[in-house]
């Protein structure tokens, strides 16, 4: 509500502002946008955590996809599979994701893991991953600035965000049968099998 | 393995669903210990060591307890593995609880990069006479089976557990080995799973208990210690009431026949490369 009546106050400042003033208008008219990209894109990003929550009945899940914007139907996963995606994730990112998150697969044997990214895209991580992260990994990869700025993913990230917020997936993406070493070697000890594409 | 006294073999979490202020959590520990449950849970991470203690004294001048009576577990929480330290957090605890000794120390989460080293020094605690017994939260078979290679074995092993989450490969190893398995959330916050299941239903009704209790009852017979949480001390008069019925065979079958790997806390959300 507090939410809701600061944005009513804020529009009848500045709308009569704008209605004289063309520069004003196209200011505020962009931080309007990049206010709704952010929303949507905290919207999305919260959804894609949700499953790890306590509360959530998705569970033993057959295909855990970490992605950039790839299409999911392009791996062949159809039905029984979670997709965690952000435009530009990395091979590290990835990586980290799914030492954070494979709890949710079946542990009974069976499961895979499908990495997608862009060819070349090995190292960094942004404010998309953070949601996934335990404060030690925070710690331990010195983000703990980005954990702050996670809430405003289209101020830190606007053109991710974008793409976030637009849900548009890509699906020029083929399997490669080279795999990361250390990624392998963590689901091989698990029971997992790994696929990964790149575009 | 028991704290003194005739204690039932169920133990008073302090987690997620517990009182945390000194005025919520003394009656329902108080309830506990009248009804004979005086093992005590906790974490750092849950907020409530120093209250404990401090109802926990006042248990010690009201009821007329000593320390023997009751037992005190506490864990080792990630951040505190990753700090390295051991000694010093185990002193913190020491001083929020007001006392000498703990009866368990525990790890919370076993973070892979650190399991060794906080294992060994948990291991120093206990042979210095600080700590009782040891023990290892979280785990599955993957990582018992590490366990099961280590000098210093633990004398408890705590997971989550309950009829949608028997895990009868982790129960197994913990009888074979003469560990005390402990099941933290035994009802899984009652999931709509276990409230609406005939099968449970119909034990409940069969034995005049609720289906509360007879889940209670099942962990009990089927070697497992719950630790259950609550805020109303008419529910510890509720639970304390497991000894007094046993369930048979086709009971035991049929909770157990519940098992769909369902569990609410992703270990490695929480223990990032568990």
């Amino acid at each position: 509500m507090k939410k809701k009546a600061a944005v009513a106050v804020m529009l009848a400042v500045i709308l009569p502002l704008c209605a004289r003033n063309g520069a004003v208008l196209t200011l505020w008219g962009t931080a309007a946008a990049l206010w709704g990209v952010n929303e949507i894109a905290a919207m999305r990003m919260r959804r894609q955590v949700s499953p790890f929550s306590p509360k959530s009945e998705i569970r033993n899940v057959h295909t855990l996809i970490i992605s950039d914007m790839i299409a999911p139907e392009i791996t062949g996963a159809k039905t029984d599979f979670l997709q965690i995606f952000a435009p530009g994730r990395s091979l590290q990112s990835c990586y980290e994701i799914l030492r954070h998150t494979h709890s949710i697969l079946d542990d009974k044997g069976g499961a895979c893991v499908i990495f997608a990214v862009k060819e070349g895209n090995s190292e960094g991580f942004s404010v998309f991953d953070i949601p996934f992260f335990h404060k030690i990994t925070l710690r331990k990869h010195g983000l703990r600035m980005l954990r702050r700025l996670s809430g405003f993913p289209a101020f830190v990230s606007p053109l991710r965000a974008f793409l976030l917020a637009a849900g548009m997936k890509g699906r020029n993406y083929r399997e490669i049968s080279a795999l990361p070493e250390e990624a392998a070697s963590f689901c091989r000890e698990r029971g997992y099998s790994l696929r990964m594409f790149t575009r | 393995m028991r704290g003194g006294g005739a204690s039932k073999p169920l133990i008073l979490g302090s987690g997620v669903s517990s009182p945390k202020t000194y005025g919520e959590l003394k009656p329902v520990i108080f309830s506990a210990l009248k009804e004979g449950i005086n093992r005590f849970d906790t974490a750092p991470s849950y907020g409530t060591e120093s209250v404990i203690g401090e109802v926990l004294k006042s248990a010690e001048n009201e009821l007329g307890l000593s320390r023997k009576d009751y037992w005190l577990q506490t864990k080792i929480d990630a951040w505190q593995m990753m700090d390295g330290n051991i000694r010093k957090h185990f002193d913190d605890a020491l001083a929020k609880f007001r006392t000498e000794y703990v009866d368990a120390l525990l790890v919370h989460w076993p973070v892979p990069e650190k399991i060794n080293d906080t294992w060994t020094q948990i291991a120093g605690l206990k042979s210095s006479g600080l700590v009782r017994f040891t023990g290892i939260c979280n785990v599955r078979m993957r990582q018992l089976e590490s366990i099961a290679g280590l000098d210093e074995m633990p004398d408890i092993i705590q997971i989550e557990r309950s009829p949608l989450r028997v895990c009868a490969d982790e129960e197994d190893f913990c009888r074979r080995n003469g560990i005390e398995l402990q099941a933290y959330s035994p009802l899984c916050k009652m999931n709509h799973r276990l409230r609406d299941s005939a099968v449970l239903r119909d034990i409940a009704a069969k034995h005049g208990v609720s289906i509360g209790q007879a889940v209670m009852r099942w962990h009990v017979e089927t070697g497992a210690v719950p630790i259950f949480a609550t805020t109303k001390p008419e529910r510890v008069r509720e639970y304390s009431a497991v000894t007094d019925f046993s369930l048979d065979d086709a009971d035991i079958a049929g909770i157990s026949s519940l098992d769909c790997n369902h569990k609410m806390y992703l270990e490695s959300f929480a223990c990032p490369g568990f």
